[in-house]
């Protein structure tokens, strides 16, 4: 046993004392060094916060007597403009401009594990360095043999569920995505852990007999339209209200498409009529113009199901023009305005008939048409266009 | 310093048997006294000198009595002593072996029990000094016994993919140093790739004394304490961990006692 | 936890002798040596050499061919892993007739081909193993199974050719590696 005494007095981060003497044998020191540097380090980072903070409020008080405000008028929101305001930046990025926020929320944390008395860290993954994702994937490995177990134990028996012995219905959902779960267990761990549980879990859900694990995998899952919004580039898709009138529901939303202004209300249980500015469908004589408008009918296969009403406006009518010009009166393109209808329906039908998100956001209809009509450069006829050029 | 350990245990190895019967402990009088530096120069090169500086209950052998605990027979059953096939032996690993059998290596139960009762003897003085033991596998198979093993004994383990630096580079790693296991379990050395656990030179690098259950395949370098034994059947570590689970009972019991006592 | 090793010689004789016509009799062999190979535990104070000497493993002889009594233990989809006593488990395909009666648990016959496949590759120094056994599946020992299958063991009963013929006592071991 000498190799331990040995071993054991030469290692700085050992916490008993060498047991040289035999009556401190296992008398044990009651703070390890590795404790006492990070309490060290502990109450360094709070006295350094605490002097921040104080800082912060003092820059605060200034900030306010500059501004010529209040002190108590001058929250986060005024101090952000105020910034702006004092140091105008041109920097793109957001993050690069100056900011001045509380110290709390922007220096980064110090990492606080909690010690035992002895010093020892809590939890018996801790070494693993992602404990609480390990955890889960270990509790899902137990979990997948268990499952396994049970199938094979009452496979043939009467004595049991007949729905316990089929997979987890899972229908309607869909895992929680890696920022849920970081949020969820309170760790940062890597994109390729995050794969690993995937893919322990979807391995778990296919056992047959996963069923008897349903509340344990819904914990993880969350329904599947949740996160589709957020994907969609331009408008999200709008809330669903109810006719108080006549009790049918409706959504409305307003886009637009090039220079054309539309504000889009579809009714559901309706039959298929249009009114685009009091024009109906066969008003619009161009095929095109028709297509265009029928299409998100056609992918969500909801034909004749739903009426349109739809007012549409010029964009550039509702600047304001230069005090000394009369005001031009512009129109939207012929074509434009069909775009523009059908952008809007769509994301109706999508708020209405949930079950058509994917189709219609597969063939794009979701999704926003940004484009505008370049502005003409100043010494230029057009946009790109240029002068005829003639040496003499 | 390393060196001066290595070497330490080198000649602790060989001297151990002799010295048991030569020196008789005298804990009354080295109990007071404190080993002088002129001694402890000799003691980088002869640690053997230091023996009666060391506690009593680090020069028995068998403070707990494992000699009793363990039984060849159930280890047998456990199966033990089967070995890997004869072409992937690894040459420092001929001397646990009994022999091969139309191809198949077999260990000594004899010498597995002598080095196991070593080991055990080992984790329970461990567990009694308070110390951490991380345990730490490789084999996908028995990755959950390993793990619910260490969390009922109240100590840790580590089944997963090793992140390098764990043991040396921790503040980097956890953003601050904490305290480091005393002493690392390895239920199975090899990779599922054949190479040695990149943990073994990590904690040789850290002076943290090691466990190895080293099959005959396994390369028993830069580890402290070997159990030549199976490392591959259920059976096998489930008899193993039960044991260390045991060894680490009986050191907090005796800690716990000793506690009261004071 | 049974995990038996059979060693047949008696009952391959037996096989080799009535698998024209039926194999009742070696089924009845097989069942009853099974209970007589057991472990015992009475071998309490047994040196490990003697404990060695008496052992299934030792008595197996060679390996290659041995019908060998294994208990399934995994299952993934069709694969099947049978621990039979040794160090390996034995993986196999479940065969394609009745395989719902291959589950954990499940008691099968195996032919045992290698305890543990490894194959030295060119230009290296050692073995590369796969950490399994190599075996065929040869039936299921559950009762409610033998007389299904009965019927169509003549064609998987063991062919007398690649067994061995003479008993040759085995040597103790000696030699180190």
């Amino acid at each position: 046993m000498l190799r331990i005494a040995l071993t054991r007095s030469s290692r700085a981060m050992s916490s008993t004392s060498p047991p040289a003497v035999s009556e401190s044998d296992t008398s044990v020191r009651k703070i390890g060094k590795a404790l006492e540097t990070y309490l060290k380090n502990s109450q360094q980072h709070v006295a350094m916060m605490e002097k921040h903070r104080a800082d912060f409020e003092t820059g605060r008080r200034h900030l306010a007597k500059m501004m010529s405000l209040d002190i108590h008028e001058l929250d986060q929101a005024a101090i952000d403009r105020a910034i702006q305001y004092l140091f105008p930046s041109g920097l793109t990025d957001p993050k690069a401009r100056p900011v001045m926020r509380p110290p709390d929320e922007i220096l980064p944390k110090f990492q606080r594990f909690t010690f035992d008395e002895e010093g020892k860290p809590e939890g018996t993954r801790f070494f693993t360095l992602n404990p609480k994702i390990y955890g889960l994937l270990s509790e899902i490995g137990v979990k997948t043999q268990s499952v396994m177990k049970f199938y094979d134990e009452h496979v043939g028996s009467r004595s049991v569920n007949r729905s316990d012995l089929e997979t987890a219905n899972l229908s309607g959902s869909q895992w929680i995505t890696a920022d849920k779960m970081k949020k969820k267990l309170s760790e940062k761990f890597s994109n390729e852990l995050y794969g690993q549980v995937i893919i322990a879990f979807e391995h778990l859900a296919s056992l047959p007999g996963s069923a008897i694990e349903q509340k344990f995998l819904s914990e993880f899952r969350e329904p599947m339209t949740a996160s589709t919004d957020s994907k969609l580039f331009g408008l999200a898709i709008p809330n669903v209200q109810t006719c108080a009138e006549t009790n049918r529901r409706y959504a409305e939303v307003t886009t637009h498409c090039k220079d054309t202004r539309a504000v889009v209300k579809v009714t559901d249980a309706g039959k298929g009529k249009f009114s685009i500015d009091g024009l109906q469908l066969h008003d619009f004589r161009h095929l095109q113009s028709r297509e265009i408008l029928l299409a998100p009918f056609i992918i969500s296969q909801t034909l004749g199901k739903f009426d349109v009403t739809a007012t549409t406006d010029c964009i550039s009518n509702s600047l304001p023009e230069a005090p000394n010009r009369e005001p031009l009166k512009r129109t939207g393109g012929m074509s434009a305005l069909p775009r523009a209808v059908r952008h809007g329906t769509a994301l109706c039908i999508a708020a209405l008939h949930p079950e058509s998100i994917e189709p219609l956001r597969l063939s794009g209809l979701l999704t926003l048409d940004p484009r505008k009509n370049e502005r003409s450069k100043v010494n230029q006829p057009g946009a790109r266009a240029k002068w005829i050029w003639k040496r003499r | 310093m390393r060196r001066v350990v290595s070497s330490a245990i080198r000649a602790e190895r060989a001297f151990s048997s002799r010295i048991a019967s030569l020196q008789k402990p005298t804990p009354s009088t080295s109990s007071s006294s404190v080993p002088d530096r002129a001694t402890l120069e000799k003691g980088t090169v002869q640690p053997t000198v230091l023996k009666p500086f060391v506690s009593a209950s680090l020069q028995h052998e068998d403070l707990f009595n494992f000699e009793s605990a363990v039984h060849v027979d159930e280890m047998f059953k456990a199966r033990l002593h089967y070995g890997h096939k004869v072409g992937t032996v690894n040459d420092n690993m001929k001397w646990a072996l009994y022999g091969e059998r139309l191809g198949v290596c077999v260990f000594d139960l004899d010498i597995t029990k002598k080095f196991l009762v070593r080991a055990l003897n080992f984790v329970a003085h461990i567990s009694m000094r308070g110390g951490m033991i991380l345990f730490v596998t490789s084999n996908r198979d028995s990755m959950f016994d390993v793990e619910k093993a260490a969390e009922e004994v109240g100590q840790y383990s580590h089944v997963r993919k090793w992140q390098a630096g764990t043991l040396t580079n921790t503040r980097q790693l956890l953003g601050a140093s904490v305290r480091l296991p005393d002493a690392v379990c390895f239920l199975s050395t090899l990779t599922s790739l054949g190479e040695n656990h990149p943990a073994i030179i990590e904690a040789a690098k850290m002076a943290i004394p090691t466990i190895g259950v080293v099959d005959s395949n396994s390369d028993p370098a830069y580890l402290t304490y070997l159990v030549p034994a199976n490392d591959d059947t259920p059976q096998s570590t489930e008899y193993l961990l039960r044991m260390f689970k045991e060894a680490i009972r009986k050191g907090q019991e005796e800690r716990k006692r000793l506690q009261q006592g004071k | 936890m049974l995990r038996s090793i059979l060693c047949s010689r008696a009952i391959l004789r037996c096989s080799r002798a009535y698998s024209t016509e039926s194999i009742t009799a070696s089924d009845e062999n097989i069942i009853d040596f099974v209970d007589t190979v057991t472990e015992s535990s009475e071998a309490q104070s047994q040196s490990f050499a003697s404990l060695l000497r008496n052992s299934k493993f030792m008595q197996l002889g060679d390996f290659n061919g041995r019908l060998v009594i294994g208990k399934i233990v995994n299952r993934i989809q069709e694969d099947i892993y049978i621990d039979f006593g040794l160090k390996f488990n034995a993986v196999c395909k479940v065969p394609t007739a009745n395989s719902e009666a291959y589950r954990s648990g499940t008691r099968v016959i195996i032919r045992l081909l290698d305890p543990e496949l490894s194959e030295r590759f060119l230009g290296s120094k050692k073995d590369l193993t796969l950490l399994e056994a190599d075996a065929v599946l040869v039936r299921s020992l559950s009762s409610s199974q033998r007389h299904q299958s009965r019927d169509n063991q003549s064609k998987s009963t063991p062919s007398p050719t690649e067994l061995p013929q003479e008993t040759s006592k085995p040597e103790e071991v000696i030699s180190i590696v």
